[in-house]
């Protein structure tokens, strides 16, 4: 009887240990909308999201792989737009002036707050615990 | 009694007057040097070489338009490529390999732009026009005027700044177009202007590209039979590519050409007559596609058109079909990574050859192509010469198509050569690149053994100058995605230098024997155009800055100036509004190859700018971002002798004066003066004119009979530098020194002979000097004759003043009575050491002057001028002096 409780408390506890939206959704850009902080801000699977979104949507045709091209790099300290998560979530999303196309309404909004998060860890900002330690690809050989 | 004096009219107008010391003059070849130095003086113009190639374009019957003749003009350059046979080939021939590594800097012009500057300035009316990068200012300089300052500017109105974001390879431009009173360019954001060439006030504007399709232009405009010719950029965006034709007056469009799609949108019609058998068929431009990927298929047109007036023949390539990555897009691919030639009339197509079918590796087809006549196999064929992306220079039949040789001029991995049968290029399969794939080594990577920066042809050489890059890339293939706008390319990519570790190059070749014949290695790629010049000097610009000058015929680099950053533009040559050749290149780095300094991109991510960063990581230390236009000018005048140009050089580095001093003086009169203005009367009239701000012009004239009438009365000149401080004809300044005829004898004789009344002046043999064969005619002679001194006095002309001297030193006379000034020249320069003692009595009886004060005169009733000049003398008294101990002037 002890062991079965210890057991459930144990599935109980592991349960809510951590949330996390493995599925994210229609529901999750909802909940994020709005959001002023990253709500992404350490989260590996979201860095990880968003190197692939950052492939996938052509960020990297302009960026490369933080050393810019027909855009600025992302992985220096010089931020044209700034660089704290809610400026990164809004030239993305807005656009701005000299060339970054505008995604807001285009992809879904939790999409953009992984792309900011990658961004971010791009950057330098992310810790080193979420942030993937090996480059993948061609880029990362000799 | 007769006196002498140095400047010299009739004799007659001396009779009454008072004294002067003995002219100097010089006849023959004297005038002669004044006469071609005087025409050297005016415009003058290079005779105008014929080369028979170009003279087959002027007269072919079909053209109308006046650009053809244009172009012939060497004094101007109306188009980027200098003609419609592309040579970048000017026939001045001022600025030559002797001469040029006296070429200074004559003015320079900021852009006020950083970006890379990719353009051809162009030269037309004198009015030299500058496209600048976006935001795509054009500025037209007015080069009759000093320091050739902007007579007005025109921007663009309503720019689109997101035109930045839809640009591969930086914001740049590479020049305008001229044609009937207009100027023709093209702005990133997709219009065509054309503006008014005198006045800047906007004729039309045309949008051509949709940026929203990352459809932008960045190619310079030609304009052929009234059609502006305008092709696209955006060939790593998925546009599709194509040339417009726009109505010169109006700019309506008149016919446009695709370059993927069915035949009809690609002008493709009965008169379609490619030379091989795989560009022969119905719609291969949809046929050689996945279905509908041709839409998004690429073969822009953002490099180089050349027009044959005769065949009336357009001819232009394509660029790289999209994505990059190859697995996407299986078949050949048409109309990309080829040439067209098409009628520039309607646009319709007449040939076709693609260099690069199912491009693997980005190798745009849109070099420039040269028009010559060559031998080919014994025949004179009408040929195009192309220096390849791909690796191989191409000389084509340019009636058919036909490829009559591919000849590598780089280190090639990914093909193994053309096969002359089926005009294929045979594949390397080795190095197809695919999804998941890394391969390595490719060479010539994704910009080519060559990208856009043109080559030049000289027919003095035969020699095509060709500029280009050693590179190889490392690259992984991945899968693209297209989203309208967006970068559609699918490819990591990191390039690096080639064998032999430099990364670029800058070659002579041979089109006839297919050969290099030198080849110069750069540090960076050579991302700058080449200018061939009848000088047999050769211009290209480095991505460190320098611009260098280098012998046609051997390589040899002849001069080379440090610009304020890397060059990547095109040189040109034209014939200023002063008659003397000038070269101009702009200066500021960027571009694909320099995007990361113009763009300050960071070098710790190798793929970035398309994985050029990889190769480019050290340029930040050898040039910062710039933009200037940079002109230099040439040695001026082609006079006898080559150390004149040392002085040309030095007015050449200032900026010119706007005040003249116009100073008439003798060309053959040393030590007081010469052409070469080697004498000091030169070096005081160059002192004068700094103090009055001015520059020095001269008018040569012999000084002897009617020197001031025909010179200074004549209104030539308004200064003489030397004449006797009390001389009639002229309104004379303050004397400025007092000179005295002197003895002249050997010093190991130690005559010991300072006065006039020394008996042994009538035994001894004496020199004197005279002019006519009279030669009772000179102060000392009439004070010898005087003391009875008649039979052991020798005469010696004035015309050789250095003979008198000589004959003192031979032993021809125990000793001579010489003017002062021309004494101690001659005597300091003869080897045997010479005594010089001023004669004494300084004015002997019964009025005999032998000491003469001497000023600098002016036109009577010119007091302005004489009392500035007294002013100067008062300032700068103790430099004048100076320059009168340098040349030994006895002064008393």
């Amino acid at each position: 009887m002890c062991r079965r409780l210890a057991l459930l408390a144990l599935l109980a506890i592991a349960c809510h240990r951590e949330v996390r939206s493995i599925q994210p959704s229609a529901q999750e850009s909802a909940r994020l909308r709005g959001a002023l902080d990253n709500p992404y801000e350490g989260n590996a699977y979201a860095i990880s999201q968003g190197q692939q979104l950052f492939d996938r949507y052509n960020c990297s045709g302009c960026h490369f792989h933080g050393g810019g091209g027909i855009g600025p790099p992302l992985m220096d300290e010089e931020w044209l737009y700034g660089s704290s998560p809610a400026q990164i979530h809004d030239s993305i999303a807005q656009g701005r002036p000299n060339g970054m196309p505008a995604w807001g309404g285009r992809i879904p909004e939790y999409q953009i707050w992984q792309l900011v998060t990658y961004v971010r860890a791009v950057g330098g900002f992310e810790g080193k615990v979420a942030t993937p330690s090996r480059a993948e690809g061609m880029q990362a050989t000799k | 009694m007769q006196i002498l004096r140095r400047a010299q009219p009739q004799l007659q107008e001396w009779q009454t007057s008072c004294t002067g010391p003995p002219s100097v003059r010089r006849l023959g070849f004297q005038l002669l040097a004044a006469c071609a130095i005087l025409s050297a003086c005016k415009a003058r113009q290079s005779p105008a070489r014929t080369f028979p190639f170009l003279e087959r374009l002027a007269h072919a019957p079909a053209v109308k338009t006046n650009l053809v003749e244009l172009q012939q003009d060497d004094g101007q350059w109306v188009m980027p490529a200098k003609n419609y046979a592309s040579t970048r080939f000017s026939a001045l021939d001022q600025i030559n390999a002797e001469n040029v590594r006296t070429l200074k800097v004559a003015w320079t012009f900021s852009t006020g732009h950083d970006r890379g500057e990719e353009a051809a300035p162009l030269v037309v009316n004198n009015t030299m026009y500058i496209v600048t990068p976006f935001p795509n200012e054009l500025y037209a300089l007015d080069l009759t005027q000093p320091g050739a300052p902007a007579k007005w500017h025109y921007k663009p109105h309503n720019l689109d700044n997101a035109a930045k974001g839809i640009a591969c390879c930086d914001w740049v431009n590479r020049g305008c177009a001229y044609a009937n009173g207009k100027i023709f360019f093209n702005t990133l954001d997709g219009r065509t202007c054309a503006v008014n060439a005198e006045t800047g006030d906007e004729v039309w504007t045309a949008q051509v590209t949709d940026i929203s399709r990352g459809e932008s232009m960045t190619m310079a405009p030609l304009v052929v039979k009234n059609k502006v010719l305008v092709g696209n950029s955006g060939g790593e965006f998925g546009v599709r590519g194509a040339l417009t034709a726009l109505d010169a007056e109006t700019g309506k469009q008149v016919w446009k050409a695709f370059n993927t799609g069915p035949d009809s949108d690609c002008l493709i019609g009965p008169n379609f007559h490619p030379f091989y058998t795989s560009d022969k068929g119905q719609d291969l431009g949809v046929k050689t596609w996945p279905p509908d990927l041709w839409k998004i298929g690429g073969g822009t047109v953002w490099g180089w058109i050349s027009y044959d007036p005769e065949l009336d023949l357009i001819y232009y390539g394509t660029a790289n079909p999209g994505p990059w990555n190859p697995e996407q897009r299986p078949g050949d691919n048409k109309w990309t990574c080829g040439i067209w030639a098409r009628k520039p009339d309607s646009g319709e197509a007449v040939w076709f050859y693609q260099w690069s079918p199912h491009d693997l590796y980005d190798h745009d087809g849109i070099n420039e192509q040269i028009l010559l006549t060559l031998p080919i196999r014994g025949q004179q064929r009408k040929v195009l010469v192309r220096p390849e992306r791909n690796g191989y220079v191409y000389v084509l039949d340019r009636a058919t198509g036909e490829v009559l040789s591919a000849t590598p001029f780089a280190y090639i991995t990914v093909s193994k050569g053309v096969d002359l049968k089926t005009g294929r290029l045979i594949r390397n399969e080795e190095k197809a690149t695919g999804l998941g794939r890394v391969v390595r080594m490719i060479c010539p990577p994704a910009p080519g053994a060559k990208d856009w920066e043109p080559s030049a042809y000289s027919p003095l050489t035969g020699l095509v100058y060709i500029p280009h890059a050693n590179l190889c890339e490392d690259a992984e293939g991945l899968q693209a995605n297209y989203i309208a706008g967006t970068p559609y390319v699918g490819a990591n990519v990191k390039m690096y230098a080639g064998p032999g570790g430099h990364r670029g190059e800058f070659d002579a070749w041979d089109p006839v024997n297919a050969r290099k014949v030198w080849s110069i290695k750069e540090r960076f790629p050579v991302w700058s155009g080449a200018l061939a010049t009848a000088g047999n000097v050769v211009f290209y610009g480095s991505m460190e800055g320098w611009f260098r000058a280098v012998d046609a015929r051997t390589g040899q680099l002849l001069w080379q100036f440090k610009t304020g950053s890397g060059i990547i533009g095109q040189p040109i040559t034209y014939r200023g509004p002063d008659g003397k050749q000038y070269v101009s290149v702009l200066s500021g780095v960027g571009g694909w190859a320099g995007a990361i300094v113009s763009g300050q991109l960071d070098p710790r991510d190798g793929t970035a700018a398309l994985g050029f960063v990889n190769a480019m990581g050290d340029l930040g230390q050898y040039t910062t971002k710039g933009g200037d236009a940079v002109h230099v000018c040439t040695a001026m005048r082609r006079v006898l002798g080559s150390w004149f140009l040392v002085l040309s050089f030095a007015a050449c580095a200032r900026p010119a004066p706007s005040r003249v001093l116009r100073v008439c003086a003798d060309p053959n009169n040393l030590p007081y003066s010469n052409s070469r203005q080697e004498g000091f009367e030169n070096k005081i009239a160059t002192l004068v004119a700094r103090e009055l701000h001015a520059r020095v012009d001269y008018t040569w004239f012999p000084q002897r009979r009617g020197f001031v009438r025909n010179t200074l009365k004549a209104g030539l000149c308004d200064c003489v530098v030397g004449v006797p401080a009390n001389y009639e004809l002229t309104l004379g300044t303050q004397p400025y020194y007092r000179s005295s005829y002197v003895f002249v004898s050997r010093r190991d004789r130690r005559l010991g002979i300072a006065s006039l009344d020394d008996p042994r002046l009538r035994t001894w043999r004496v020199g004197v000097q005279m002019i006519g064969n009279d030669h009772v005619n000179s102060p000392p002679a009439h004070a010898l004759a005087n003391r009875g001194a008649v039979g052991n006095v020798a005469g010696y002309m004035v015309y050789d003043p250095g003979a008198i001297v000589d004959a003192v030193a031979r032993g021809d006379v125990d000793v001579a009575i010489v003017w002062g000034p021309q004494a101690a020249w001659f005597a300091r320069r003869d080897r045997v050491a010479l005594d010089i003692t001023p004669v004494s009595p300084q004015i002997d009886l019964p009025f005999l002057p032998f000491v003469f004060d001497i000023s600098m005169g002016v036109r009577r009733g010119d007091n302005a001028l004489r009392d500035e000049l007294d002013r100067v003398i008062e300032r700068r008294r103790g430099d004048i002096e100076k320059i009168l101990d340098d040349y030994g002037v006895p002064r008393v």
